[in-house]
């Protein structure tokens, strides 16, 4: 029996996902003033690229509870290191390879704690999913339960690669990995993926349909 | 359809979901640079505390060293203590919100917390404890045997003791130590000292890594101290600016929320004790400022995972929380202290929250379980049919 396909669905803001450069608020003098220390300039940083950054532990993670203090924890590390960041044009694959390092951590430690607390790998902490049916909510949490079980730096690359639209290059950068390497884990992680979904009924409403997924308003 | 493009598409219905729309107010931009700020704070603090704790760690193992080659104990039990006559536990967060608090050790020492003060016990060995002070004042009676080999640690300092009683008042904001002493005497080390200090019956001194020691007693317990790395060297003093904690006490959250921002201790607390965190989100929360209590109780967890000031910031996020977020914070703590002093009433509002629910029932039923003649077990056989 074919599942019942998805209900339309209200596209999110579209992300700035145009190469290397930040989001147009933020100019290079404002990088010069960044650098130098300027709060101004810092909150305008933070204004600018906090959505590229949470889109990213987003994607990685899940829209997990605790997504704000781990994107508040991307810019700590990012200020905190502010004299490694040689130019402006390296701005903002620095911030997602932060971005990257902090969901690595994070997927590290909730592994740790699932073994801690004796709970079974598919009892995931419940994701935010506000505004969405029941349906999509068990796909969504299946999809998520799913990357659980892959290796961490396949799922890293799946999810940068599927969830969030990123060209391998791009992947490579921010993964601080061969293209090469980046190319062998998502094969992997996409084998995998396809192999253990299929014995997912509530995965299968993800794949519905040939046609792109397009905006329709609900 | 190509496996590549079904996954692409599979992701973008991801992506539109999980990819939800951000909060774009100044005053979230506000909380969260706050938050910022004071996360980069704390790391620099790491980095200068981190260079300090080798010194103390060195000596504490020397003296440990010096005290394990005086023979073996006469017992190799671990001694055990008591918080106002419930059984201790080594490690647990001990906070005296009221009035003083009694810490009774079976070798017959004694600990008072007063009143406002936070510690709690790190060790218990066959020859005494190691109690941390972090924040307030300790009333110390250790009794003296051959053996005895106790420790009380405030911040960078440590204060030794083999029998004798003694009172040391710690504050984090002042980052000073004062040892008074009725009885005895103490040897205290740190990371400023040159050389440990000793303390004598009758003296009441003061120690600070910031600037000069103020020492009321006998020349031969003057140490030299000299400023840490990054602090600023001046002696420490006593602020004249109104204690925002006394304020607090009063009742006065709005006067006592002024004070830390004017004082510039809200702008530090990132690197305050972790008590003194959890007393700043209570003030910014009840002064109105919700934003900042949250991120203050958000970075303090994330400093630090798994520890019971973690525990109680989720607790309290709960509490301020509303809705489906509000539950997911009562259970993390659930989760993370089962046991703790909160359950009881994180289970309580979890039920109420969850009211209508299927889930309700499964909670309803160990709330009864566990806490049958609590605030909500009408609550909960109300929803069980009962």
């Amino acid at each position: 029996m074919r599942p019942t396909p998805l209900p339309p669905l209200r596209l999110a803001p579209t992300p700035d996902s145009s190469g290397s450069r930040p989001a147009p608020a933020f100019s290079e003098d404002d990088f010069l003033e960044l650098r130098r220390g300027a709060p101004a300039a810092q909150r305008a940083f933070v204004r600018a690229l906090w959505p590229r950054a949470l889109r990213t532990l987003q994607s990685i993670l899940g829209s997990v509870n605790d997504v704000e203090d781990l994107t508040q924890e991307v810019f700590v590390r990012v200020f905190d290191r502010m004299d490694r960041i040689a130019s402006y044009e390296s701005l903002r694959p620095y911030v997602v390879a932060t971005a990257v390092n902090v969901a690595r951590e994070s997927i590290r430690s909730r592994a740790r704690r699932r073994w801690l607390v004796l709970r079974a790998p598919e009892e995931l902490p419940e994701l935010a999913l506000p505004g969405v049916s029941a349906e999509v909510a068990a796909s969504i949490q299946a999809f998520y339960a799913l990357l659980a079980e892959l290796p961490r730096e396949e799922r890293i690359a799946f999810t940068l690669r599927h969830v969030d639209d990123k060209e391998l290059t791009e992947i490579a950068a921010a993964t601080e990995a061969s293209l090469s390497t980046v190319k062998r884990r998502l094969a992997r992680a996409e084998a995998l993926f396809v192999e253990r979904g299929a014995q997912r009924p509530e995965l299968a409403r993800l794949f519905e349909g040939g046609a792109k997924w397009r905006v329709v308003n609900s | 359809m190509a496996r590549r493009e079904q996954l692409k598409v599979a992701g973008g219905r991801v992506a539109a979901v999980v990819h939800g729309a951000d909060d774009h107010a100044e005053s979230t931009l506000d909380a969260r640079m706050f938050a910022i700020r004071g996360g980069v704070a704390r790391r620099q603090r790491r980095r200068r505390v981190a260079w300090a704790l080798g010194t103390v760690v060195a000596a504490t193992l020397c003296l440990l060293l010096v005290v394990t080659l005086r023979g073996p104990a006469a017992s190799e039990r671990p001694i055990a203590f008591r918080v106002d006559g419930a059984a201790g536990e080594v490690g647990r967060f001990i906070a005296a919100p009221g009035s003083e608090v009694h810490l009774a050790f079976d070798d017959g020492s004694s600990v008072r917390l007063a009143s406002g003060g936070h510690a709690r016990v790190a060790e218990l060995t066959p020859r005494g404890a190691n109690v941390v002070l972090e924040d307030g004042s300790l009333d110390v009676d250790v009794v003296h045997r051959e053996e005895t080999s106790w420790q009380i640690s405030a911040g960078p300092f440590a204060v030794h003791v083999v029998g004798t009683a003694f009172r040391a008042d710690w504050s984090p904001r002042d980052e000073s130590l004062t040892v008074s002493m009725r009885e005895g005497v103490v040897l205290v080390s740190g990371a400023c000292l040159d050389r440990p200090a000793r303390v004598v019956a009758g003296a009441s001194t003061q120690f600070s890594c910031r600037g000069v020691v103020r020492d009321a007693s006998e020349p031969s317990a003057r140490p030299s101290a000299r400023a840490m790395p990054s602090a600023s060297a001046t002696a420490s003093s006593v602020p004249d600016a109104p204690d925002w904690r006394a304020l607090a006490k009063r009742g006065d959250f709005a006067r006592a929320y002024a004070a830390l921002e004017n004082s510039g201790e809200l702008a530090r607390v990132g690197a305050a004790e972790p008590a003194a965190r959890l007393e700043v989100a209570d003030v910014a929360r009840l002064a109105g400022h919700a934003d900042v209590a949250r991120a203050v109780l958000t970075a303090l967890r994330s400093d630090h995972p798994g520890s019971d000031v973690a525990a109680i910031a989720a607790f309290h996020l709960g509490r301020m929380s509303q809705g489906r977020d509000a539950e997911r914070w009562l259970r993390l703590y659930l989760d993370e202290r089962p046991a703790g002093a909160f359950a009881r009433e994180a289970l309580g509002r979890l039920l109420e929250l969850e009211r209508g629910r299927p889930e309700a029932r499964t909670t309803a039923e160990r709330y009864l379980s566990l806490y049958p003649d609590g605030a909500h077990a009408p609550l909960a056989r109300s929803i069980l049919g009962q």
